[in-house]
């Protein structure tokens, strides 16, 4: 993990394993606890971040590396992430997947181009 | 619900001590208390403490205490409506203890919360 003062990102690069999405989670937190979110709002990007990279994951070629980048705009906070796609395979939202998204993080996005799973979330505290 | 008499008898821990779940049997009531992180990769613990649970006989109620449940996922959630689904399929009783705030707040997110009995 290298971090870059000077265009507030922190980019993490880890296999593709179910295992290390508290990684993710860790370090979401880790620099949200930096900006304006109080403790409700550092559990609701926990779970938004983990969320989106649990679906990830399950649409993602065996052994690949998940990159994911966490940007600092003012007090808010915007991941990005991408990894290798499996092939045939396709990004589905379940009903709860969704609702639990939706009601944790401003906006969020995932799918699968060129053979890549891309997400993202941003959030805002209230 | 208080088990007297009652045995720890299995904890399933994962080699990362992420999430444990202890199984306290007495009688025809069984205790399952989380604690950790439930999520994508720790679930299956949960999942194979209830299958063992429901193995055994008799079973009249099964409280899952989430006091110590630190993060859920809809993993987690998932897990939990499982184990609703098999007890009461038994014809257990199934009762959420004292859900933890991480817990309290995707409940409400999922308006789940009135698929549980919940003992706070």
């Amino acid at each position: 993990m290298q971090a870059t003062h000077r265009d507030e990102a922190v980019r993490l690069s880890l296999p593709a394993s179910r295992d290390y999405v508290r990684v993710v989670r860790l370090t979401a937190s880790a620099i949200a606890t930096n900006l304006d979110f109080d403790v409700d709002e550092l559990d609701d990007l926990r779970v938004g971040i983990g969320e989106l990279a649990n679906v990830a994951l399950e649409a993602s070629r065996p052994g690949a590396t998940l990159e994911i980048v966490f940007t600092v705009a003012g007090s808010e906070l915007h991941i990005e992430g991408t990894v290798p796609a499996e092939a045939g395979r396709v990004v589905e939202l379940d009903v709860l997947t969704r609702q639990i998204l939706e009601g944790v993080v401003d906006d969020y996005s995932i799918e699968i181009v060129d053979g890549t799973v891309h997400f993202s979330c941003t959030r805002r505290p209230w | 619900m208080t088990l007297t008499g009652a045995n720890v008898n299995e904890q399933e821990v994962g080699p990362d001590r992420i999430l444990s779940v202890a199984t306290e049997h007495a009688g025809d009531q069984v205790l399952l208390s989380v604690s950790g992180e439930l999520d994508m990769s720790s679930a299956p613990r949960l999942g194979s403490a209830v299958a063992k649970a429901t193995a055994l006989d008799p079973l009249r109620r099964v409280v899952l205490d989430l006091s110590g449940t630190e993060f859920i996922d809809s993993s987690g959630l998932r897990a939990m409506l499982s184990a609703r689904e098999q007890f009461e399929s038994l014809g257990c009783e199934f009762t959420l203890r004292a859900p933890s705030p991480a817990v309290t707040r995707l409940l409400e997110i999922t308006a789940l919360s009135h698929h549980f009995v919940i003992d706070a």
